[in-house]
């Protein structure tokens, strides 16, 4: 394997809420994109982190080995940042979690090179894969992504894949606009028998302390109502999706 | 009131509670009677003041005097007792605690009597068996057994004046039949364990109840069942005053062993095994207790049940690893069939079903007292490495559990024809089981303070070896002046590494108990017993009054660590794996706990995985787990506001009890436990 060439900011064993079953998630460090309501901006900005081997952080993955063999079958969440970004180094690791019989899962905003996402798509067994803002013009200037690539990286994954779970952070005056919702649901319906689960997450703050202590301006967010997000919830099921509204 | 009565009576008072207590904090001196005197003396106060500590029933104290035979006393006892008849209760037990029986010795206690016997036999069935021996141990189980005749004779008198027949039946049934169905077994045990307790026994388990009561499952009547169950916890709580240990209200030691590996290697689990849990699950009272016995092959939906009663938040079961206990037990000298069949004493620390003497609680090692024995070592500022800094502490803990093992052998125990009337070897030696009569005849002391010795220990090696931060110099000064630099304490205090399954703590800890247990395995008592020692220990808040400042941050006075608990920030994944990596057998086993706090949050929300968890620890391969459920906020509100919670109930040690009884300072080290849990700060 090669030297010190993952980079990531934290290794959160006992993880409930990446995935099926226990799981040990590993935060990668950078991010393509610099979504305002950002709650992990620690793993987009800054230098904080630390450099890692395959090797060691195999080693730390396979520690809790015997809680992934659950009734609910666990195992490792790679998230971020965008995890996708730093695929390649991952591979070593990602063979070796294949030969441990080891299930892996990534949560990806899909704005990544089609080269990646291949890569990714070779070895890792669920997609956790996001739906922001749907149109070219906001991904760009809020987000700072080519909506053209996600689009094209959203279509191969739905095509190779039958159990996707989309998330869909629902945030006050960025994605929670009548059009942005009829886009959401106009792709979900197109891509409905590729996925598994739509995962519908409330804004919240909880990142506001971390932003403070990278010296970055707190994020203004405006919350949304609990009647949008279980109208939201209906809309999506009513297209024959399972939806849930997470609570982060 | 003569002097000699006075005297009498003063011994009867400091015997009747805190003979095991006090061997555990004084086990060199407990044999001196100018000591029993004056702590019988200030007992004497604190016993007055207890709310509902004794006479419930009357103001006047009378005594079972002591003639010569300790069998005679009981009989004489037995006589005396007032019966309490409750006509509205399902069924019938009491305690007179007006009424004392007085003893020199130390009592023998801690322990679950195998009432198999007395549901089994007929009480006249066992006196012809017995009569027909010729030894004093025959003699004297001929004398107990003759005089509850008497008492279940009286005791049905007074139910057939009360009307109530049927009861009275149950009763006359004793003499002559062996027990006829679940409720009439049920009475019986209640019957012993009363007389055990009104004898002043103190800690009496109740035993492996799911087996002992199997032949009395009819099939289709869980429901019966499960009412019975209720009848008869509720009456095991009656006196819960008087039944608990020390100041924490709830220590009983009325503890129900449910479920176990067999010797042919499956697991053993019957109806009763889920009849139990479910009335716990129903019941939300934190006294009797129950622990469940585990192994990885042991069916999922026991284990989901223990979970569910466990996310009930009364704090129990305790899960005890099979898989690891049994070969364990194995190793330190039981026979397979005798491990397979083990219950513990009132907490955890395993035995042999109704063989052993087993005093597993009389004595305590105290790790983190020999941190400060380390610093205070003239040498300790010229060591030159973390290896000179490990065998220094071994010089100097050799010398602190060379003390400790040398207070056991001057215990002396009262004569004890009750628990030898149950236990497996008297009889059959003729041997009062306070001469060695049992199979085995082994002793065990808990051990605290050996998170605060690895952290501490660490702690030198990172911050005086490696990254010379400190200076030996400073560490000690900061230590010996109980940190009057906050930033040091601060900082050592941020450092935890006990709890972590990182190679360099985990040797540590295993080379720590490895040197005590070559140090504990050459121990013999006057029996030809045996001593073992374990991880967990009730005794972290008293002993940490006597402990001076620890080099984890901890200052003198301070509590010492719970057991085997996670630092803040450490997953429970990992808390398990590290747990799995230490050592247990042999002598290294006399209790071993993990105990962790969880959000109510998570049990509600994620139970699935939660059970998903639990199971694959079990796979791990744990010692003991246990946990509290309860949230920090809640504790914290409860605290303020006395009364406001009246039902919240936690575990404490090897007990639950409610929160709003406990005293101030367990209060506090569960708020602070619970916040770590929750990664928050006081």
């Amino acid at each position: 394997m090669a030297g010190e060439n993952i980079f990531l900011t934290n290794i959160q064993r006992f993880s409930l809420h990446d995935g099926p079953g226990i799981r040990t998630t590993v935060f990668l460090k950078g991010c393509p994109l610099h979504c305002p309501w950002c709650s992990n901006p620690e793993n987009v900005y800054g230098n904080d982190g630390k450099y890692c081997t395959p090797e060691k952080l195999l080693r730390e993955i396979l520690r809790d080995k015997i809680f992934y063999d659950g009734d609910i079958r666990g195992g490792v969440t790679f998230s971020g940042g965008e995890p996708l970004l730093q695929i390649d180094s991952l591979v070593p690791v990602l063979e070796a979690l294949k030969s441990e019989n080891v299930h892996t899962s990534v949560e990806t905003c899909l704005y990544v090179s089609r080269k990646n996402l291949d890569t990714a798509m070779k070895y890792i067994d669920l997609f956790h894969a996001d739906m922001k803002i749907m149109n070219a013009e906001g991904a760009l200037r809020i987000l700072g992504g080519d909506y053209g690539l996600y689009l094209r990286n959203l279509d191969a994954l739905m095509s190779a894949r039958n159990d996707v779970i989309v998330r869909i952070p629902v945030i006050g005056g960025y994605t929670d606009s009548a059009e942005n919702i009829e886009s959401v649901k106009k792709i979900l319906a197109q891509y409905a028998g590729s996925i598994q689960r739509v995962d519908l997450i409330k804004g919240h703050n909880l990142g506001a302390s971390k932003y403070r202590k990278l010296g970055l301006d707190e994020p203004c967010c405006m919350g949304v109502s609990d009647e949008l997000m279980l109208k939201y919830e209906r809309d999506i099921s009513g297209l024959g999706l399972t939806a849930e509204i997470c609570r982060i | 009131m003569s002097k000699a009565k006075d005297f009498l009576r003063k011994s009867v008072l400091f015997a009747k509670r805190k003979t095991l207590g006090t061997l555990l904090k004084f086990p060199f001196i407990v044999n001196s009677k100018a000591f029993q005197n004056h702590k019988a003396s200030s007992y004497f106060k604190n016993v007055n003041h207890h709310p509902d500590s004794y006479h419930e029933t009357s103001g006047e104290k009378r005594i079972a005097y002591f003639h010569g035979s300790k069998s005679e006393q009981i009989a004489d006892m037995l006589s005396m007792i007032r019966i309490r008849i409750e006509p509205g209760k399902k069924f019938q037990c009491w305690i007179d605690e007006g009424l004392y029986t007085p003893s020199i010795n130390s009592m023998i206690g801690n322990l679950s009597p195998n009432y198999e016997l007395v549901i089994a036999n007929s009480l006249h069935g066992l006196i012809s068996r017995y009569e027909a021996m010729n030894n004093t141990v025959a003699r004297n189980n001929v004398t107990i057994l003759r005089a509850v005749c008497s008492y279940a004779d009286r005791i049905a008198d007074e139910l057939d004046s009360s009307g109530l027949t049927q009861s009275a039946e149950i009763f006359r049934n004793m003499k002559d039949s062996p027990a006829k169905n679940f409720e009439e077994a049920l009475q019986r045990i209640l019957l012993w364990s009363s007389i055990f307790w009104q004898s002043h026994h103190r800690l009496v388990g109740l035993g492996r109840l799911d087996k002992i009561l199997s032949p009395f499952i009819e099939p289709g009547k869980s429901q019966e069942r499960i009412e019975l169950i209720h009848g008869f916890c509720e009456a095991l709580h009656r006196h819960y005053g008087f039944k608990s240990n020390g100041i924490a209200k709830g220590d009983t030691g009325q503890i129900i062993i449910l479920g176990g590996v067999e010797s042919d290697g499956k697991y053993f689990a019957n109806d009763l095994t889920y009849d139990f849990i479910n009335a716990f699950i129903q019941r939300g009272v934190p006294d009797p207790k129950l622990l469940l016995r585990v192994s990885a092959n042991m069916p999922g939906e026991i284990l989901r049940l223990a979970v569910d009663c466990i996310a009930s938040g009364i704090g129990c079961p305790l899960l005890c690893d099979d898989d690891v206990v049994v070969p364990a037990l194995e190793d330190f000298g039981y026979s397979h069939d005798d491990a397979c069949n083990y219950v513990v004493s009132a907490c955890w620390e395993p035995l042999a079903y109704g063989k052993s003497l087993e005093q597993n609680n009389i004595g305590s090692i105290n790790f983190a007292q020999v941190i400060a024995d380390v610093y205070r070592d003239k040498n300790f500022a010229s060591l030159k490495d973390f290896d000179s800094l490990v065998e220094m502490y071994k010089s100097k803990l050799k010398l602190h559990i060379l003390k400790v093992l040398h207070g056991l052998n001057a215990v002396r125990w009262e004569e004890e024809p009750l628990f030898s009337l149950f236990t497996e070897g008297c009889i059959e030696s003729g041997k009062d089981m306070s001469q060695g009569g049992a199979v085995y005849n082994d002793y065990g002391v808990t051990a605290v303070g050996m998170s605060n010795t690895v952290n501490s220990l660490l702690n030198i090696k990172f911050t005086i070896f490696e990254d010379r931060k400190f200076t030996a110099e400073a560490l000690r000064d900061a230590a010996i002046n109980n940190y009057p630099d906050e930033s040091i304490r601060a900082f050592l205090d941020g450092h935890k590494y006990f709890g972590r399954d990182e190679d360099d703590v985990i040797s540590l800890t295993n080379e720590i108990t490895g040197f005590t247990a070559g140090l504990v395995e050459g121990y013999r008592n006057p029996f030809g017993g045996r001593v073992k020692f374990g991880l967990s220990s009730p005794n972290y808040i008293e002993a940490g009054r006597f402990t001076p400042a620890t080099l984890d941050g901890r200052k003198s006075g301070e509590p010492l660590g719970v057991h085997i608990s996670n630092p803040k920030g450490v997953p429970y994944t990992e808390l398990v794996m590290f747990a799995s990596s230490l050592k247990y057998s042999g002598v290294r086993s006399n209790g071993n706990v993990l105990d962790y706090f969880v959000s109510p949050a998570i049990l509600h929300d994620e139970r699935e995985k939660f059970y998903d968890f639990t199971k694959s620890a079990v796979k791990a391969g744990f010692f003991q787990m246990q946990m509290n459920v309860v949230d920090s906020a809640k504790l914290i509100d409860a605290k303020k506001h006395p009364g406001k919670y009246p039902d919240l109930i936690v575990r404490v040690w090897g007990f639950s009890a409610y929160f709003d009884e406990l005293p101030e300072e367990y209060k506090d080290v569960l708020i602070e436990r619970a916040l770590s849990a929750e990664s928050k700060s006081a």
